[in-house]
């Protein structure tokens, strides 16, 4: 059995741990994610590219601490001083208030 | 008022909040479904149509007219008749008043979030046989997932047209006000 150990995880981390764990499991077939990490998900694009990369289609994750899903509210603090955010919006106009009342 | 609700049931519609949506952004912000619904209920959508929720705060602090309103201020200190007026622009947005690029929405009834803004021009349409990779995560009731669509479609559809030149404009205001005029 394959295993994606701490760092892979890590490495992965900002783009593939966005899905749930039903559909990694239907995608996996195989994948086994314990209890300690029901947190943890995994994109299927990013699952599909480990799979063609590693040739498998098992995996293993392993529990790792630092891996955990982004409240919300943290995830909102860091999109405010993100590039993306401060780039697309920053002195941009509210745009014009057309009143319907 | 446009809080939002916690989905108890796990279909996806209009209105619906969703997370993991393949924004390719880091960090991702929520997105809100725009497609219509009947297309979603009978199956007719191909893709799903989401527009990404911005911190509204931030969206609002770091625009050209907010800064013009306070580059005069020290200290963050506002006097009282300013603050009078401030409060009537920012009501503008609270209710939705008007047609506008984004629309707002307090979801902290339903999950522990800042103050959000639909963005009419931050969309993505997701191939509906990858809905399943999105997490529901509230709705916006009725009936203002339809108030919100009227803004997105009249937003949309805006149509820019030649205004009066200054000279002119200037004498239509005269005559509308006419007998007041200007000390």
């Amino acid at each position: 059995m394959e295993s994606i150990i701490s760092n892979d995880i890590t490495s992965y981390r900002d783009t593939c741990l966005t899905r749930s764990k039903t559909n990694l499991i239907s995608r996996a077939g195989t994948a086994i994610a314990i209890t300690t990490l029901l947190t943890v998900t995994i994109s299927n694009d990013c699952l599909e590219d480990y799979i063609q990369t590693n040739n498998t289609t098992t995996f293993e994750f392993v529990a790792n601490k630092e891996i955990k899903k982004l409240s919300y509210k943290d995830r909102y603090q860091k999109i405010v001083n993100s590039d993306w955010f401060v780039n697309s919006y920053k002195d941009m106009s509210l745009g014009e208030l057309l009143s319907i009342e | 008022m446009s809080w939002l609700v916690k989905e108890e049931n796990s279909i996806i519609t209009q209105g619906t909040v969703l997370d993991n949506i393949p924004w390719e952004l880091d960090p991702a912000p929520l997105g809100i479904v725009l497609s219509n619904p009947c297309d979603l209920e009978w199956e007719k959508a191909s893709y799903l149509l989401v527009a990404s929720l911005v911190p509204a705060k931030e969206t609002i602090q770091m625009s050209k007219e907010f800064q013009q309103k306070v580059e005069s201020v020290k200290d963050y200190v506002i006097s009282k008749t300013k603050w009078k007026s401030f409060g009537v622009y920012l009501k503008q947005f609270i209710n939705n008043q008007n047609i506008a690029r984004y629309y707002f929405i307090d979801p902290t009834k339903a999950i522990e979030a800042p103050l959000l803004f639909v963005d009419f021009q931050h969309l993505l349409a997701i191939p509906i046989l990858k809905k399943d990779n999105l997490e529901i995560v509230a709705k916006l009731p009725s009936p203002h997932t339809e108030k919100m669509i009227s803004h997105f479609s009249s937003y949309i559809s805006r149509i820019g047209v030649d205004r009066e030149n200054k000279k002119d404009t200037e004498a239509l205001i005269n005559q509308l006000a006419d007998p007041y005029h200007s000390s």
